[in-house]
């Protein structure tokens, strides 16, 4: 191929290709439509953590950022924004350990 | 259309939901609004609400065409849906046909998939083309909407044109995008896609830069047989080839194998089928 055309190839932009930013976000606003329906407070703290987990590990496989998924709401469902580890003592969504 | 991590993603986080018993909890008319809105959710993150509802919609009774609840649901599609002519339902087939279109995706990734498919394009477009040049795009993201959402296109390629046959176009760009459930506004979408693409390619060129020629294709791999409304004067001149790859298996005499592979049912269905896929794709073209 020519190089003038070869030079017109579709860039890759500024962001991590490999990061599904709006998966991750859907994810975010999925768990804030559950909450709303009381699917947590029903469920219990526990089966909670179970599900938040599970969605935690389907962002990873579909190449999501599972921070994203939890910001905003991780503390509330008791899951570290950093670790991804259950706690319930969470400071601004982080537990004691990552705190340090 | 583009971003089909995100249909079955939420796909997944549907049936997890359904496991859970949250939809029997919460009663029929709320499952009904609460999964409403997950199909928006989805539409604004860029993916097909069909696929979101695959295997759980027919369970819940929500139509995945009308997104609403329907009578005698068959293969996710309700009465009604079925009856409408404009979209040439057919249902002849077997029912709980899989939905695929993501390890499809991943197929168009390989230069011998596409080769193949030139041979279905018109030949207006691509008799000047080289095919051993077919070189594929790095980067699919085209751009954003607002905030996070990306646009993402399935598979974009570059290919040039034979020695001494170069017309005075831009670089020829095979955009081909997939399809696997009917959408309406679909044409529309592979429009904006488009010139969003030549446009991304133009960025930071000169103004005197030729913009790339773009060759959409819609590849469509869904059930039942369907094919894009069309539409009236101003958007003629807006040229796409669209390819039922089911009909095409019918009708056309030019099927070739990997084409014949995507259209059956035993198809890989996830996108975590998709090394098998991938091997049955090798099993048809050994290595040279």
């Amino acid at each position: 191929m020519p190089a003038e055309l070869t030079s017109l190839s579709l860039e890759v932009l500024g962001r991590d290709e490999m990061s599904n930013h709006s998966g991750s976000y859907m994810l975010n606003s999925m768990l804030v439509m559950l909450e709303r329906e009381a699917f947590f407070s029903e469920i219990g703290p526990e089966m909670t953590k179970d599900f938040v987990l599970h969605v935690v590990g389907l962002a990873y496989e579909y190449d999501g950022n599972p921070g994203e998924v939890l910001d905003g709401i991780g503390e509330r469902l008791g899951i570290c924004y950093l670790c991804f580890k259950r706690s319930d003592e969470l400071d601004r969504g982080v537990c004691a350990s990552c705190d340090r | 259309m583009s971003h089909h991590f995100n249909s079955y993603l939420m796909n997944d986080v549907l049936l997890r939901l359904e496991e859970q018993s949250f939809f029997a909890r919460i009663g029929a008319e709320r499952t009904l609004s609460f999964v409403q809105e997950a199909l928006r959710l989805v539409r604004y993150h860029d993916g097909n609400p069909g696929e979101a509802l695959a295997r759980v919609g027919q369970r819940l009774g929500i139509c995945y065409y009308c997104w609403d609840r329907g009578d005698d649901l068959r293969q996710g599609i309700c009465r009604e849906c079925r009856a409408a002519d404009s979209i040439g339902i057919e249902l002849e087939e077997a029912e709980n046909w899989p939905p695929r279109k993501t390890a499809v995706s991943y197929a168009f990734i390989r230069k011998e998939t596409v080769r193949e498919l030139l041979q279905f394009l018109p030949a207006k477009f691509t008799s000047d083309l080289d095919v051993g040049t077919l070189e594929v795009l790095p980067g699919n993201c085209i751009g954003w909407d607002v905030d996070v959402r990306e646009i993402r296109i399935d598979s974009p390629w570059s290919v040039d044109y034979l020695p001494g046959r170069r017309p005075r176009t831009g670089m020829p760009v095979l955009m081909i995008e997939m399809l696997s459930h009917p959408y309406p506004r679909v044409v529309q979408r592979l429009r904006r896609y488009a010139a969003m693409l030549s446009e991304r390619m133009c960025h930071g060129r000169g103004v005197k830069e030729t913009p790339p020629f773009i060759m959409p294709v819609l590849l469509y791999n869904g059930h039942p047989s369907w094919t894009p409304p069309s539409f009236d004067e101003g958007w003629d001149r807006f040229e796409y080839t669209f390819i039922d790859v089911r009909r095409l298996r019918h009708e056309t005499e030019k099927s070739c194998a990997l084409i014949t592979a995507l259209s059956s049912p035993e198809t890989a269905s996830r996108v975590t089928d998709l090394d098998a896929m991938l091997h049955a794709a090798r099993a048809m073209y050994p290595a040279r």
